[in-house]
């Protein structure tokens, strides 16, 4: 009995050993979690340098790599799995911008290196823009799109908000948004004058606060345009607009509705387009809809309408994280661009699926930041209260 | 079925009997399967990889590829459950029970054999069920709002924490700690951080894979490989037992109609994963189950349940996929992502002019799972074998792909902390005799049960109790609770009274309990006879 006690512990003690082991290893394979491999290691001391890369010059690899940053011809990602985080669910059209990008972008990124698409939604993009600054590696592997929300978020210090714009390394958008308000036809509203008009409470559904399916009813409604029960807390923008279907929502305030569902609008259609934002001279603008920069606000109101706009015209912004090398950050940049005006494929799948591309550059997304990050102290209870719902 | 469903049925097939879309689905069964075999990795990660290259296709080669890849790694997935404990994804954590129970006891080839056989006639009946119900889909849909889907959310948490443990007052405690746990991370609706302790990458919450794998299969492995056993232990096999389990599948054809259906209207519902089906299906057959004893333990009821679950809710859970635009799980969503490179919009369109190519999926998901089951079973014996072989020799590499399953699924090392840890606490569950099944699925429910509540609420105020589908979905909970807490009360009655009657002898050694560790508290858990 003793023996077999012994027996059983000398066991035990084997498997704990190998535990650890197991554990080591995994950790040993985690480097690149904390970025300590991957691309950014062609700008590092380079000690296994790849032969012949990309048939690009290639530079002695010494020991100086602070002092004299690489040509970005050294850049490399082959070997590599590049990451695409998507901060929305499966489905909507941040997806599947997400995704078309990842199919082709991989074809412009030296060594070309596999890309995946990862949906990491929750907590309106905070999550996904949250792990994008802390965790994701600095090596150019990993690179997302987000709702713009978040850079608001950061500037009003939103609660488990991390995100830093400023720090980011911006990349650009595929497509500026036009936020477009769609109401069931059931309600009897052929205007957006009629909605105002009748004083009736219209349920919109949204995914949370800091998304634009919040802020911009709850802009509307503070100045009198419509009395809106906002539904927070709809996983993604599929989940708020199947809501609208089922009649749990009267209406959405989205970007890119008439693309998503088209039959919405067809004749007989389940809903129309009352109102939307912008000033109609963005290229998703719909025409015959009033905009909202037509209605007739106090100026404090037409500055949260401006913060909107700029919020949109990020639209489907797309970040790397701080801290990644200049060079890495110069040929992703490069090939984001490509792949979004060039890429053969991606383009016929975009006109094929009917995905509008208006590409704009980073420097297009960061001056739409700073007139974000630029906003007056005094305004900030107010924005609280519009975007992020928080009455002070 | 009407004459136009019936045509657009027979489009469907015939666009998927070409050479083209028949070797592209061959070459997704085959992937599938070799890495669905892969406890804890699953298919998904597979069919990610894959999309790039079906943009290139039309959409029923793309789909071929696609599903065949999905139907072969869902059954593969439900192999190793059976075969070693190990999940191969989340979704297939129900067939642990019965399953590997049963493998437990020495009939790992009569379970394998259930579990394909239930899994082809699975997805056979749900494309035949699908079929019929095509005009009614939509309606069904659209009338499942949040109130309901919470309700759904609980029944499938109830059915499980009181029914499958054989102890409803434990099982339900373990499952509001799974439903604990689903909190921790970021608030959906708020963003505020709950229970993260300033870790961001507790951020996202705790993550699926690593806890299940962890509660299920680290306890086992490790189990084993200290008392130096296979999974079989020393009970014995029998030749004829793969085709000893087809036997039994034919012979439940009525539960696996009724599972099929049960996963067919859970695989309907939209943003509902595929592990609510599985569970409901399995908590269902156990309760028509001859021999209570053996649930949990190794009950066929518990293994063709699940089994016929797990493909008949693919077929369904398409419809909300390419109908609504709203995928039910993560294999589908990528499915989606596929769908509208198509240039295929979701919408009614795809129940009514578009209904042949809709059909067009079914079909390639029946071929594939018929497929899939004919190479499964041409491999049963050696998968079998794998069941007797010493937990010293099958804990290294299994650790391996546990410790590579937890870390790849966000390429995380506290993920490999977390799955040692729920290892710890599962090992201390099996122990201890409390059912891990409630506490997963707890933790697999709780977040859209939390969802779906906060909705309901926020939307209709405290009047969403009163709709009809709220109503009936929660006697159906209801029902599902007071059932076996009574009965488990009448049982202590009669066993009180049978104790007063007769002269102490001690505990009655249960002598059907072979193979599996020895349960303290097993005695107390069991129903004593003709018990219903």
């Amino acid at each position: 009995m003793a023996m077999l006690q012994h027996d059983r512990w000398r066991g035990l003690l084997r498997v704990l050993l190998a535990m650890l082991a197991m554990a080591l290893l995994a950790s040993a394979c985690g480097d690149t979690d904390d970025g300590t491999t991957g691309a950014a290691d062609d700008d590092s001391p380079a000690e296994e340098e790849p032969e012949d890369d990309t048939g690009a010059e290639t530079e002695e690899p010494e020991d100086e790599p602070e002092e004299e940053p690489a040509e970005n011809g050294d850049v490399s990602f082959e070997g590599e799995t590049v990451r695409v985080l998507i901060s929305q669910s499966p489905g909507g059209g941040f997806d599947t911008y997400a995704r078309m990008l990842a199919g082709a972008i991989g074809n412009y990124l030296p060594g070309n290196p596999d890309v995946i698409a990862e949906n990491m939604p929750g907590g309106a993009a905070v999550v996904m823009s949250n792990f994008l600054t802390h965790q994701s590696p600095r090596d150019g592997t990993e690179f997302g799109t987000f709702l713009p929300g978040v850079a608001l978020g950061a500037v009003v210090d939103q609660e488990g908000n991390e995100f830093d714009p400023h720090a980011v390394n911006w990349l650009g958008t595929p497509l500026p948004n036009v936020v477009q308000c769609a109401f069931r036809n059931d309600l009897g509203f052929e205007t957006f004058d009629d909605l105002v008009e009748s004083g009736q409470t219209v349920t919109v559904s949204s995914t949370g606060f800091g998304g634009n399916t919040y802020y911009v009813p709850a802009i509307l409604a503070e100045y009198g345009y419509g009395d809106f029960d906002i539904v927070i807390g709809y996983e993604g923008s599929s989940e708020a607009r199947l809501a609208v279907e089922q009649g749990e929502a009267d209406g959405i305030c989205a970007q890119g509705v008439v693309d998503t569902s088209p039959e919405w609008f067809e004749e007989g259609g389940l809903a129309s387009v009352l109102i939307q934002t912008g000033d109609g001279t963005e290229t998703e603008s719909i025409e015959d809809v009033p905009t909202w920069q037509e209605l007739d606000v106090p100026e404090e109101g037409r500055s949260m309408m401006a913060i909107a706009d700029a919020l949109d015209g990020i639209g489907r912004a797309w970040a790397m994280p701080p801290e990644v090398p200049d060079d890495v950050v110069t040929v992703v940049r490069d090939a984001f661009e490509t792949a979004w005006t060039e890429d053969e494929d991606l383009l016929a799948q975009a006109e094929q699926g009917g995905f509008p591309i208006d590409f704009r550059d980073h420097t297009f997304t960061e001056n739409h930041v700073d007139s974000i990050t630029s906003v007056e102290e005094d305004q900030l209870p107010l924005i609280m209260k519009l975007f992020y719902g928080e009455e002070s | 079925m009407d004459g136009a469903t019936f045509q657009a049925l027979i489009e469907g097939l015939l666009s998927t009997l070409n050479v083209t879309t028949l070797l592209l689905m061959s070459a997704g069964i085959v992937a599938g399967f070799v890495i669905g075999i892969l406890p804890g990795l699953g298919g998904t990660a597979a069919l990610a990889l894959m999309l790039p290259f079906t943009f290139a296709m039309d959409p029923v080669s793309a789909f071929a590829l696609l599903l065949g890849m999905l139907a072969s790694s869902t059954t593969a997935s439900d192999l190793t459950s059976v075969v070693l404990g190990v999940p191969g994804d989340a979704v297939s954590t129900a067939l642990v029970l019965d399953g590997y129970g049963m493998s437990k006891r020495g009939q790992g080839g009569r379970a394998i054999g259930a579990v394909l056989t239930s899994s082809m006639l699975g997805a056979l009946a749900g494309a035949f069920v699908l079929a019929i119900a095509v005009p009614v889909v939509r309606p069904i849909v659209l009338a499942m709002g949040s109130p309901e889907l919470f309700a759904v959310t609980l029944l499938g948490i109830t059915t499980v924490g009181a029914v499958v443990s054989g102890a409803p007052i434990k099982g339900l405690i373990l499952a509001a700690f799974g439903v604990m746990l689903s909190t921790v991370g970021q608030d959906p609706q708020t963003g505020v951080m709950r229970y993260t302790f300033g870790e961001p990458e507790l951020w996202g919450g705790l993550g699926l894979v690593p806890v299940t794998i962890g509660m299920f299969a680290l306890p086992e492995i490790f189990d084993m490989a200290v008392r130096n056993t296979s999974v079989a232990g020393t009970a014995a096999d029998r030749i004829d037992s793969v085709m000893a389990g087809v036997r039994d599948t034919f012979r439940h054809w009525w539960l696996v109609l009724r599972s099929a259906v049960i996963a067919i209207f859970i695989g309907l519902l939209p943003g509902l994963g595929g592990s609510v089906a599985q569970w409901v299906s399995y908590g269902h057959a156990v309760q028509g189950a001859k021999d209570k004893d053996l649930v949990g333990k190794g009950a066929i009821e518990g293994v063709i349940g699940p089994g016929t679950a797990s493909n008949a809710k693919d077929g369904a859970s398409l419809i909300p996929t390419v109908a609504f635009g709203v995928p039910g799980s993560v294999s589908m969503a990528i499915l989606l992502g596929a769908f509208l490179i198509q240039g295929l919009v979701p919408g009614p369109s795809m129940l009514t002019t578009q209904l042949p190519l809709t059909f067009s999926f079914v079909w390639v998901l029946i071929f594939s799972n018929i497929v899939t089951v004919v190479l499964c079973l041409l491999v049963a014996r050696r998968l079998r074998a794998l069941t007797t072989v010493s937990g010293r020799v099958l804990f290294a590499p299994v650790m391996v792909l546990l410790l590579v399953a937890s870390f790849a699924e966000k390429r995380s090392f506290l993920d490999v902390l977390i799955m040692v840890g729920f290892g710890v606490l599962g090992w201390f569950m099996m122990k201890l005799d409390w059912p891990r099944a409630p506490f997963v699925l707890g933790f697999v429910l709780g977040g859209l049960a939390e969802r779906y509540l906060f909705i309901s609420v926020d939307r209709y105020g405290m009047g969403w109790v009163t709709r009809p589908g709220v109503i009936l979905l929660g006697g159906l909970t209801v029902l599902g609770l007071v059932v076996p807490i009574t009965l488990r009360i009448r049982a202590a009655r009669v066993r009180g009274a049978a104790e007063h009657q007769q002269p102490p002898e001690g505990e009655r050694a249960d002598a059907t309990d072979a193979g599996g560790p020895p349960a303290s508290g097993a005695g107390s858990s069991r129903e004593p006879r003709g018990s219903t």
